[in-house]
């Protein structure tokens, strides 16, 4: 249902202009056309936006994301503390801020150069790992052993040059010095040379390394003096330390995430919804000592807001009132209420924009036939109780309303798949025939294929036909002669039809074939004029909706046929743990099949069959100028 | 030689709307996987376009029944 609405401006003092638009947004019932990008040019509206931007900037740093966890009381504690003038409170809060981000940013960066180091750590050790037992042996025999970076096709060149200078530098006694070398090619043209030469000669190799202009590699983290075996191992005790500073660190962090995250949070809400409020406040129109705002309103919340605004506020406020005009229906935002039982239906209408203020709202009509078709597709009384349970079990469990409707509309449809079941005689396919003898209510499906079909045909014919007439309704309601004439004409062409057929096949007096023919020609003349020669397509679209409808039976039926051969496992492979055990697995498949299929199928004939003869979407939707976002994550988004 | 000829109809009654529907389902697929990595709400509108096509295949299914069932 849509709920009637009325145009409102509300007339105050300026002086209590800030303190009215506070109480409007705690009602919760007045909708004001600002949206959230509505940009007013004011130095405290500025402020809080930058206040806002600081904040979520650093709730992001802070990876704090338990939007959850704010409660709406902490809110409201946090509000009523909030009570300072607006730029007092805006000061305090930015002091407070900063104080607060200079500490975040201090732990910050000390992470950050902790998860360097580590990173440097590892890359090096990785690297040492080539050359520790080089080095190792080379200290052992008392020689010097050192790293250098270079490319790789100098490394034969650089080793001949140094045993040059082993030969060139040796005194003639004794043999000449060996030169020991080991190489890791790190990248396709990077390589590390290890060099190890007697302790006399470091000098002059360094020496003439370093004037080549290649550098020297030393683990991450070592000292002037140390060796280079040292150095490895000072280099392995830093990394296993590491761990155990970043976890520190880490700690730290999640301790002030725990002690401030919400906190934070909680003022971004508020901060947010100050701003909103100022927005508001801005939209107002000033006419010196009072300020008029004007919104839309259902017309069942106007007593109660006036009665309160009337009570807090006295002779203050004024409320003025009146209809929308027909050329104000396209900007009415629409609002919808429907009785408890459909309202889980609803959400049927979120994947398609809300209906036009003085169109039809669906969901009614949803809640009955959408169960209703998906629980004749399953059509299985032990599918229908599995998928009750199931239902019941995720509705007990959520604390999301819209996975709670969701459970809701399982729970019809497995409701209605019971009360198929029991007339198609079906529970688990044949399984409750085979052991208790059990037969079908009415009929069983799998052997009387063709009524069940032309059954669901006719389902289709009064679906479309309730879709046609609510299309007609629409099309009288907004005065489009068009949109009733085609509808009209489509219901008429149909119902021509139908007689002509009845009076060919004798269900009816051959005479009324002739008054059939007739009511055709009126039906296409208010079709033409309806809907011009495109109406004729469209008629025929009708006839192909119709049948669309035969999906029903037709998906019903291969399912049943499904949970046939499920059952035929065991007759063939005996009362085998096989058997049962292929059994169930395709019960199983079976059931998740049923239940996707006939939900899709069902919601499919409901957007495009019949919504589509008369739903008219593209309005705004009613959203009061509200705490309504509380529970919602989609600040951080904006 | 006539029942393998009403089997073959009613297979092909079946077959060649499925391959058309797995065709149309591919393409509408891979468009609608795009479209809700770049907008994840339309994930529920996209679910439902991909069931539209087995309309085909579902009256290929309904036509090899109504075959088996007047002429086999």
């Amino acid at each position: 249902m849509i709920r009637k609405m009325i145009r409102v401006a509300i007339w105050g003092l300026t002086s209590r202009q800030r303190e009215i638009v506070s109480f409007l947004h705690d009602q919760g019932v007045l909708h004001v056309e600002h949206g959230e990008a509505a940009r007013i040019t004011d130095e405290e509206a500025d402020s809080l936006r930058l206040l806002r931007s600081k904040l979520l900037g650093m709730i992001e740093s802070l990876e704090w994301d338990s939007w959850k966890e704010i409660r709406d009381e902490d809110l409201d504690d946090l509000g009523r503390n909030l009570t300072l003038p607006f730029s007092q409170m805006i000061e305090e809060t930015n002091e407070s801020l900063d104080h607060f981000k200079k500490e975040l940013s201090d732990l910050l960066e000390r992470r950050e150069e902790a998860r360097r180091l580590r990173n440097k750590l590892k890359g090096a050790s990785h690297i040492s790992v080539h050359f520790r037992s080089f080095v190792q042996s080379e200290n052992e025999e008392n020689r010097d052993a050192s790293i250098w970076w270079l490319r790789k096709e100098q490394v034969p060149k650089i080793l001949s040059e140094i045993q040059s200078i082993l030969v060139s530098d040796h005194s003639g006694k004794g043999p000449v010095p060996e030169l020991h070398h080991h190489v890791f090619h790190i990248r396709e043209k990077e390589s590390l040379l290890a060099v190890g030469v007697p302790l006399e000669y470091r000098g002059p190799v360094n020496l003439f390394l370093e004037s080549e202009g290649f550098v020297s590699w030393t683990p991450t983290g070592c000292e002037p003096g140390m060796g280079l075996l040292r150095c490895m191992e000072y280099m392995d005790e830093k990394l296993n330390e590491s761990p155990k500073a970043c976890d520190h660190i880490e700690e730290t962090l999640s301790g002030v995430r725990v002690q401030w995250g919400s906190r934070l949070g909680a003022l971004f809400i508020l901060i947010d919804e100050r701003l909103e409020q100022l927005v508001v406040e801005q939209r107002g129109k000033d006419m010196g000592e009072a300020f008029m705002l004007e919104g839309w309103l259902p017309e069942d919340e106007r007593d109660p807001l006036c009665e309160k605004l009337k009570k807090v506020f006295g002779d203050d406020v004024m409320v003025r009132w009146r209809y929308p005009t027909s050329d104000e229906w396209q900007v009415v935002p629409t609002a919808i209420s429907n009785p408890t039982l459909f309202k889980p239906f609803e959400i049927f209408l979120k994947l398609v924009s809300p209906p036009s203020y003085r169109g039809t709202d669906p969901t009614v009509m949803i809640g009955i036939f959408f169960p209703f078709f998906a629980g004749c597709i399953i059509g299985d009384a032990g599918y229908g109780v599995v998928l009750a349970s199931l239902a019941w079990w995720l509705r007990k469990r959520t604390n999301h309303p819209m996975v709670a409707d969701g459970a809701f509309v399982l729970l019809t449809m497995a409701f209605w798949s019971v009360i198929w079941g029991v007339i198609y005689g079906e529970y688990f396919g044949d399984v409750a025939h085979r052991i208790l003898g059990v037969e079908p209510l009415v009929v069983e499906r799998s052997h009387a294929v063709v009524p069940v079909l032309a059954f669901t045909v006719a389902l289709g014919l009064a679906h479309i036909l309730l879709g046609l007439a609510l299309g007609v309704i629409e099309g009288i309601k907004n005065r489009s002669h068009h949109l009733w004439m085609e509808r009209g004409g489509n219901i008429v062409i149909i119902l021509s039809m139908i007689g002509a057929l009845c009076a060919t096949k004798g269900v009816i007096p051959q005479s009324f074939f002739s008054v059939s023919m007739i009511v055709l020609a009126i039906g296409l003349i208010l079709l033409i004029a309806g809907g011009g020669v495109g109406g004729l397509v469209e008629s025929m679209s009708s006839f192909g909706s119709i049948l669309s409808y035969v999906r029903i039976g037709a998906i019903g039926l291969s399912s049943a046929i499904l949970a046939m051969v499920a059952s035929k496992f065991v007759d063939v492979l005996g009362v085998s743990f096989l058997g049962i055990f292929i059994a169930l697995a395709i019960h199983l498949l079976n059931f998740v099949l049923a239940t996707a299929e006939s939900g899709l199928h069902s919601a499919r004939l409901h957007y495009v069959e019949f919504m589509g003869k008369f739903y008219s979407g593209g309005d705004t939707e009613y959203r009061p100028f509200a705490k309504k976002r509380r529970r919602s994550f989609n600040w951080k988004k904006r | 030689m006539e029942k393998a000829m009403i089997a073959l109809a009613a297979a092909l009654a079946v077959g060649l709307p499925a391959l058309a529907t797995a065709i149309a389902q591919a393409k509408i697929g891979s468009a609608a996987a795009s479209t809700i990595a770049e907008k994840p709400e339309t994930a529920g509108t996209m679910i439902i376009l991909e069931a539209i096509p087995e309309t085909m295949v579902i009256l290929g299914f309904v036509v090899a029944i109504m075959l088996i069932l007047q002429f086999a």
